[in-house]
């Protein structure tokens, strides 16, 4: 290697030191930073696993939830001749089962008929003028709507009375 | 440091998303729904209500629900356009000071700004609640066609709402972000946009990073409401065939009907065929009435050629306008939820000649491509580390030819993962490490990077030593395997470079081939893993007769001796459920011989003898594993 003047090299080598120091702080930082975000996402991940696993439990029982009425339905219309038979009374068995698996999940009942439209708990999907009741009640449930606590789940599709 | 959040305020419904961890992640809303309806109401109260909950009064407050007001924002009251959209509206709307369109809401009138204003806000609130930090500052979307006094009042719109407006950028822009079609250079994008209500295609030029608006056509009356109506206008007909009732004019019925076109639009996807199933859809006086009728797949797609058809139209014009030629176009980019059919995508490919770029969500595709711009505004998309991904599966070769996977496809480098495994047969004094790459289930169809041996191994039972294989990975993709042996502390290691040396193509081709075999792999995988447990537990029920003989019932011995002989000769099955079967005969006598040992000790100490430690683990195999540490 060609021989450089002392002081020169000096210079050079103060110099290398001080980039290599200053790379050596940009490293550490960015790799705490690294393990903090990875400590943080856990956190966040914990954090979203409870709320995951509520979402996913409504989100399911939301979807028994038209066959459950549909059953209904079915009932609404059994024939008068057969509304006696050991078969009728069989499947009404079999409503009782869903209805006690709902309640066990915390299902509700939105109450509708006779109550005041609520946005927030009910969707209007008519609305007629009547003169025996005050404008926005709600006069038919078409379809019922069900709530686990607080959070509608499904809501109920109601017909509410107009200004008359 | 604040997040610019990326808005995408559709004319129907909007989404919100951020950068976060350097992904685009779409803003869940106070509801837990990814996307908000565009519209606001005034309740009689006096109260506003924005998003789902204005949509589900609106049928009760016709005059004070707004909706699609992005289709009167910075327009001219008096243009033709703008009064046959008026006209469609069951809300007033007035001339404004300016010439433009005022809306009225209670008893006071507001410009479209204003009303947008409002849908921003609760997007801003929700955002703020997501996210647990301020927002002030947004990119917005608008349509490629908006002019300045459009876009002057989105951004409006913003600074109403409280929102600095970093950039007003264009919807087909944003979705050619998403897709990083921003690094390309000098080419020509198409962005098909089929939505809920409306229909864009827009043609762009990329050059140094900028987007450039070459033309834009479309349909502003075409969505996926109306490939809903097609199929509820079939069902009807069908059902009126079927049954003699007419269902169009029963409301309730009609609104059972618009949920289940949805659906099977939705399902037929995916699959064939579907079913509509709507028991007791209906009554009259001969009794309740049900819908129970199959569509398929070619069949939706016939009822809908006449729409997909009118979506080509535009694109014929827009290149026309562009003077370019389809074979021009060198990228197709798919928005809009409609684009998830089948149908749709096969004309799109058929009209422009290429597959087009599909992956990302379609409905959330315009949002993610306006929070990439505000990543890149804010500083956040920095190429200071980029980090790599292993684009297989490392693994090693275990028992019976399984590839036993330790470190998964696209898993992040650098990492290193370790695993224990053992000998398969007693005094075994060496194992061999086999170096595998590739997704598939048996060894012999993967890639054979590498191997070498361990050996020195002292002689114990099969299942007994320890062997701890690592695969570390390094920040340039050179593979490191080690192998030490926990008893005696020697080791083995091999060095590979290039594993991650295959290229785009290939990767991709291996990933298909693994998805093509999976059933059948899983299947020879699940036959091989059969045999291994079924000659484990050979092995130890004959171990367990060995030490204890006489310790228990000879009628037991001779059963067990009989149950052995019936799992050997079904070993070679291919079957694992018959294999299965019979090791678990012989699994119920082997635990009926251990009570009866047990039952013989005179003391009472619980023993961890190495068989039932197995038993809680399960049987220790080479191909079997403790959890790394």
């Amino acid at each position: 290697m060609p021989k450089k003047k002392d002081s020169e090299t000096q210079e050079a080598v103060k110099h290398d030191i001080e980039a290599i120091l200053h790379e050596r702080d940009e490293f550490l930082d960015g790799w705490k930073r690294a393990l903090a975000d990875i400590e943080n996402l856990k956190k966040q991940q914990d954090r979203d696993k409870e709320y995951l696993l509520s979402m996913l439990k409504a989100k399911v029982v939301s979807e028994i939830l038209p066959i459950a009425d549909n059953l209904e339905k079915a009932f609404n219309h059994v024939p008068d001749e057969h509304k006696e038979s050991d078969w009728v009374k069989g499947v009404h068995g079999i409503r009782g089962q869903i209805g006690n698996f709902l309640t066990a999940n915390g299902v509700e009942k939105i109450e509708t008929k006779g109550n005041l439209f609520d946005p927030n708990l009910h969707e209007a999907v008519m609305q007629e003028s009547d003169p025996d009741y005050d404008e926005g009640t709600i006069l038919e449930e078409f379809e019922p709507g069900y709530k686990i606590g607080d959070k509608v789940i499904k809501y109920p599709k109601v017909k509410v009375s107009t200004k008359y | 440091m604040a997040k610019i959040i990326g808005i995408d305020l559709g004319t129907t419904n909007s989404a919100v998303s951020v950068m976060r961890g350097g992904k685009a992640e779409i803003i869940t809303n106070a509801e837990g729904n990814r996307t908000t309806p565009s519209m606001v109401a005034l309740n009689k109260g006096g109260e506003r209500l924005v998003g789902q909950v204005a949509k589900r009064q609106a049928v009760t407050n016709p005059d004070n629900t707004i909706f699609s007001v992005k289709r009167f924002i910075g327009r001219n009251f008096d243009d033709a356009e703008t009064q046959k959209d008026i006209k469609a509206m069951p809300y007033k709307m007035e001339k404004g000071k300016d010439g433009g369109v005022v809306v009225a809401m209670g008893d006071k009138t507001y410009r479209p700004e204003e009303v947008s204003a409002m849908i921003l806000s609760k997007l801003k609130a929700d955002a703020e609640t997501f996210l647990g930090e301020t927002v002030t500052e947004a990119v917005i979307t608008v349509p490629a066609y908006f002019n300045d006094a459009q876009r002057q009042a989105t951004k409006d719109a913003g600074k109403i709402a409280g929102l600095d407006v970093k950039r007003i950028i264009n919807e087909p822009t944003a979705a050619a972000l998403a897709y990083g079609l921003d690094k390309k250079t000098n080419e020509h994008i198409a962005v098909y946009d089929l939505g809920g209500g409306t229909f864009d295609v827009s043609i762009l030029e990329i050059g140094d990073g900028v987007f450039e608006v070459k033309a834009t056509n479309g349909d502003t009356h075409l969505g996926g409401d109306d490939f809903d109506q097609v199929i509820i206008d079939h069902i009807v007909a069908e059902f009126k065939k079927e049954s003699g009732v007419d269902l169009g004019k029963d409301r309730i019925a009609l609104q059972r009907l618009k949920e289940s076109a949805e659906k099977a639009k939705h399902e037929l996807s995916s699959a064939i065929e579907t079913e509509i199933n709507l028991p007791f859809i209906t009554a009259d006086e001969s009794g309740p009435k049900h819908i129970q009728m199959k569509l398929t797949r070619s069949q939706l797609e016939q009822l809908v050629t006449p729409l997909i058809e009118r979506s080509i139209k535009p694109c014929q014009k827009a290149l026309d306008d562009a003077k370019m030629k389809v074979g021009d176009i060198d990228e197709v980019v798919l928005v809009g939820g409609m684009t998830r059919m089948p149908a749709v995508v096969e004309a799109v490919k058929k009209f422009f000649g290429r597959d087009p770029h599909q992956g990302v969500n379609p409905d959330e595709v315009v949002a993610i491509g306006a929070a990439i711009q505000g990543g890149v505004l804010g500083g956040d998309v920095k190429d200071v580390l980029l980090l790599d991904v292993s684009p297989l599966s490392l693994g090693i070769e275990t028992m019976g030819g399984i590839n036993t996977k330790l470190i998964e496809r696209n898993t992040t480098i650098p990492t290193s993962k370790s695993q224990i495994f053992s000998t398969a047969s007693d005094n075994q004094p060496s194992v061999e490490i086999n170096v595998l790459q590739g997704e598939r289930e048996m060894a012999v169809d993967n890639k054979s990077l590498g191997r070498f041996v361990l050996d020195g191994i002292p002689n114990a039972p099969r299942g007994v030593p320890q062997v701890e294989v690592t695969f570390d990975i390094d920040a340039n993709g050179i593979l490191n395997v080690k192998a030490v042996d926990k008893g005696t502390g020697k080791e083995q290691k091999i060095s590979i470079t290039g594993s991650s040396g295959l290229s785009k193509e290939e990767v991709e081709r291996m990933a298909r081939e693994a998805e093509l075999h999976a059933d059948e792999d899983k299947k020879k995988r699940a036959t091989v893993e059969a045999r291994n447990m079924a000659e484990t537990l050979i092995y130890s029920t004959e171990k367990t007769i060995r030490e204890n003989d006489g310790k228990f019932d000879g009628a037991l011995k001779t059963e067990a001796e009989e149950k052995i002989k019936a799992v050997r000769e079904v070993l070679t099955s291919e079957d694992a459920e018959v294999i299965n079967k019979s090791a678990e005969e012989l699994s119920t006598i082997a635990q009926k011989i251990g009570s009866a040992i047990y039952a013989a000790q005179p003391k009472e100490e619980p023993k961890a003898d190495e068989s039932s430690e197995k038993k809680e683990e399960g049987p220790t195999v080479e191909g079997d594993f403790t959890e790394p540490k």
